[in-house]
Formats: C-alpha cells, sequence, structure tokens
C-alpha cells in the first residue's frame, strides 16, 4: 500500500497532465463552428461592453470615408429607385399582410472582427433584442458578401466570416451560369477560392463572382469579389483564385439582409429530403 | 511562494487583457499571431510546483479558449508547455541556476541562457497551438511560416514585458 502512494506520489503530475490534456483535446475534438460560435456569444456578454467601446474610438478615424461612402450610396440607391418607381417592382410582392419585400435589411455596428485566425468570426453589436436571428446574411455596406449570423446574445450576434475555413456558398461568374463553390483556403485574407467551375467557362481577369439563387441565406447577385486568376484542376474545372470585393479587415459596418421566407424554403427542402431515405 | 501570489494575479489578469484586447484585435496578418499570454506562464518562479504549474496552464489555456472562441487549442498548447517547462528550463538554464529558484529574467540568467529557454517555451507553444489551429498537412509550409513568425513576435513582446515586471518589482524592492 504504501509502495502504491509513494509510486503515485512519483507520477501524479504525469497522471495530471494526462487528466487535463485529455479533457482539453476531448473538447476541442467534439466543438464544431456552431459551439465555438456559442462560446464566443456567451462571453461576449462579458467582453463586449469593451469591445464596444474600442469600436466606438475607431469610429471617428473613419468617420469622414462612411459619410462619402454613405452618399454615395444613397445616390445610387435614388438613382434605382426612380426607375423602379415607373414600373411594378417584381421585388414588392403582395400578401394578405400587405407588400412584403422578400429582403429585409438592417445595419449593424462591427465590435470584435480577426483576420489572422484560421477559423475567423466577427461580432456585432445587434443581438436577439434588435430582431437578429441565426443564418442571416452579413454584407458590407456596398452589398459585398462578408459572412452570416451563426448565433445571438440578446444585445451581440456572433458571424461566420468569409475568412473561416468552414465557410462555403455557392458563387457565380455574373452574366453566366457556371457556378462553383466558394471558400477559404487560410492563407491570405484578401482572396477566397471559387472551385468547381467547368472547364468550359471563359475566364477573364476581373470578371465579377456574384452570388446565386441556390443559398438559402444570401440573396442572389451579391458580388463576391473579382477573378485574379485560375488554375485547371484534374482536367476537369477551374479553382479560380477571387479576390474579395469586401475589405474585411476595415470593416466597421455591416448590413444585415434577412431572407423572409428562409425557413418555409428549409422547411421544405428538409421535407423532401427526409422523404427520400 | 504566497507573497507573490498578489503579483501573479495582477500579470495574469493584465496578459489575459492585452491579448484579448490589444493583440487579438492589432489583425497584423495571418502569418503574424503572437501569443502573449504565455508571458504569464514564462514568468512563474522557477522552483514553482509542477503540479500547480499544471493546474494554472490549464487555468490560462482555458479563460483563453473561452474568450477567443478556439475550444480547446489554447488549453492543449498551455498545458504541455506547462508539462515541459521543467524540463526546458533545466536543459536550457542548468540545474544550478534552477535550483536557485526565483523569476527567470536576463539579470537572473544571463541574457544568453534566458532568451534560449524563452525561444524554445515560445516555438512549443506556437507550433502546437499553430497546427492544431490548421489542422492539415497541405500547406504545412505555410503553417511553419506561421509558427515561426509568431514565436518570433510573441517572443520579443515577452521579453519587453518580462523587462518591466522586472523593473517594477525592482522599485518595489
Amino acid at each position: 500500500m504504501i509502495k502504491l502512494v509513494l509510486f503515485l506520489k512519483k507520477i501524479y503530475v504525469l497522471l495530471l497532465f494526462i487528466v487535463l490534456e485529455f479533457l482539453a483535446l476531448h473538447y476541442y475534438a467534439n466543438s464544431t463552428s456552431y459551439t465555438k460560435a456559442k462560446l464566443l456569444t456567451a462571453s461576449n456578454s462579458i467582453v463586449g461592453g469593451v469591445y464596444g467601446l474600442f469600436s466606438d474610438i475607431n469610429h471617428y478615424f473613419t468617420l469622414k470615408r462612411d459619410n462619402r461612402m454613405l452618399l454615395d450610396e444613397v445616390t445610387e440607391l435614388r438613382n434605382r429607385l426612380a426607375a423602379y418607381e415607373q414600373c411594378d417592382s417584381t421585388l414588392v410582392r403582395k400578401t394578405p399582410e400587405g407588400e412584403l419585400n422578400a429582403y429585409q435589411y438592417m445595419s449593424a455596428r462591427v465590435v470584435n472582427n480577426s483576420i489572422t485566425r484560421q477559423e475567423n468570426y466577427i461580432t456585432l453589436n445587434k443581438g436577439l433584442r434588435d430582431g437578429v436571428e441565426a443564418d442571416m446574411a452579413v454584407l458590407s455596406p456596398e452589398g459585398n458578401i462578408v459572412g452570416y449570423v451563426l448565433s445571438c446574445s440578446d444585445r451581440f450576434a456572433v458571424c461566420m466570416s468569409v475568412l473561416n475555413r468552414n465557410f462555403r456558398t455557392s458563387g457565380k461568374i455574373k452574366g453566366e451560369n457556371y457556378f462553383g463553390s466558394v471558400y477559404w483556403d487560410g492563407l491570405d485574407h484578401q482572396y477566397v477560392i471559387l472551385t468547381e467551375i467547368p472547364k468550359y467557362a471563359e475566364l477573364v481577369k476581373g470578371d465579377t463572382i456574384v452570388t446565386t439563387d441556390y443559398s438559402s441565406i444570401f440573396p442572389s447577385e451579391m458580388m463576391i469579389g473579382t477573378v485574379e486568376e485560375w488554375t485547371l484542376n484534374n482536367a476537369t474545372f477551374y479553382d479560380v483564385k477571387v479576390k474579395l470585393a469586401a475589405r474585411i479587415p476595415s470593416l466597421t459596418d455591416v448590413l444585415l439582409v434577412k431572407y423572409i421566407d428562409a425557413a418555409e424554403r428549409t422547411a421544405l427542402e428538409q421535407e423532401v429530403q427526409a422523404a427520400e431515405y | 511562494m504566497m507573497y507573490r501570489f498578489l503579483e501573479y494575479t495582477l500579470l495574469f489578469v493584465i496578459v489575459v487583457l492585452l491579448q484579448i484586447f490589444l493583440f487579438n484585435n492589432l489583425n497584423l496578418s495571418v502569418y503574424i499571431n503572437p501569443l502573449v499570454y504565455m508571458a504569464f506562464i514564462v514568468m512563474l518562479p522557477m522552483e514553482i510546483n509542477r503540479a500547480l504549474l499544471l493546474l494554472l496552464g490549464f487555468l490560462l489555456g482555458g479563460v483563453m479558449d473561452m474568450i477567443m472562441g478556439t475550444a480547446g487549442i489554447n488549453t492543449i498548447a498551455t498545458v504541455a508547455t506547462s508539462f515541459l517547462r521543467p524540463s526546458i528550463l533545466i536543459l536550457t538554464v542548468g540545474k544550478e541556476d534552477v535550483m536557485g529558484g526565483g523569476v527567470p529574467g536576463i539579470r537572473r540568467l544571463g541574457r544568453k541562457k534566458y532568451l534560449r529557454y524563452l525561444l524554445i517555451l515560445i516555438f512549443l507553444q506556437c507550433f502546437i497551438f499553430f497546427t492544431f489551429e490548421s489542422l492539415t498537412w497541405s500547406y504545412y509550409y505555410l503553417t511553419l511560416v506561421r509558427i515561426v513568425l509568431s514565436t518570433l513576435m510573441t517572443a520579443l513582446l515577452v521579453y519587453w514585458l518580462q523587462l518591466l515586471f522586472v523593473i517594477k518589482k525592482n522599485v518595489n524592492n
């Protein structure tokens, strides 16, 4: 017995090490993007206020630029509005509750944002209280894609950034129907990869890449970026390097977009998929 | 040990705050991601109980994981470095100096020994952290670039923090 105690005393540090390391590895192995976002949402209720303070200070330095961009935006929107006022818009539908847009927009401020990790998340200063919910699209003020909402607390929302290795959406060359999958390879915060573009597609440097209709998160025809270069993969499809249109490192404000029919659409899609098994 | 309790609590809070509010928001580059909170483990007294060292490493990693949303990566790395720290100290600094105890610093160990200890410990931490973060062997040379640059950056910052910590202690004395 004494020998056992002595033995344990000798190796208890090693045992403790194994136990602690096992706990950490266990947690790591069982984590998903969703649990990570949940963790961030929880910690934001403590440190979020301070993030907000810092972003307030940062905001003063970009006021001039933001103002100019806002003015550009207003001018463009007025132009577009003028076009719609002349004819019946397809964007506005009549429903029993009255006129309803397919998408609902909301603005929010970025209070925390990283670009240096492999899994980057963005924290916004609006949450459940303001009507933010999971799977809303996050766009830059110019309408370029930035990410989507993963999880919300009362006052904050944590979003999956385009610069996250788990991010996936579909993209296509504007004006053509060749589409592929968009993801980040974790190497450079200015570029994402558009893969599985058929080799018949004619690519030109500077071509615009936009979102497709297939996403239940992003509205279609939203800008992702421009074609930078491409390589032929397996002699069957192109991997296209796309320069992101949104400047994620200097992002201060974003637009949140809610696809109003998302729930109905995904429910129906899931129903069909479930029926097939 | 107890007389340093307050100082180390303060150090813990300072490195955690620095990491969250300053260095996590610097966004220098994908390749430079300093893990400055390691200053706490670097600066713990050399004669510290190994079990306590492990528990403190676990606590530090856990807090960082919670706030950074990294789900265990920080803890995996800090627990491993805490476990290996005594051996690294003996290897780089020598048994006599370790037996002497105290805070590892330039004054006590000399610049050469101290830098050797610092670089190896920080490299170990960065190696584990970035390997687990990337979790792919396909671009491993780029992960290596991240490890090396982040190690150098972290070591520089910890070196500088350590100078401040030592100066503060001298003023107190």
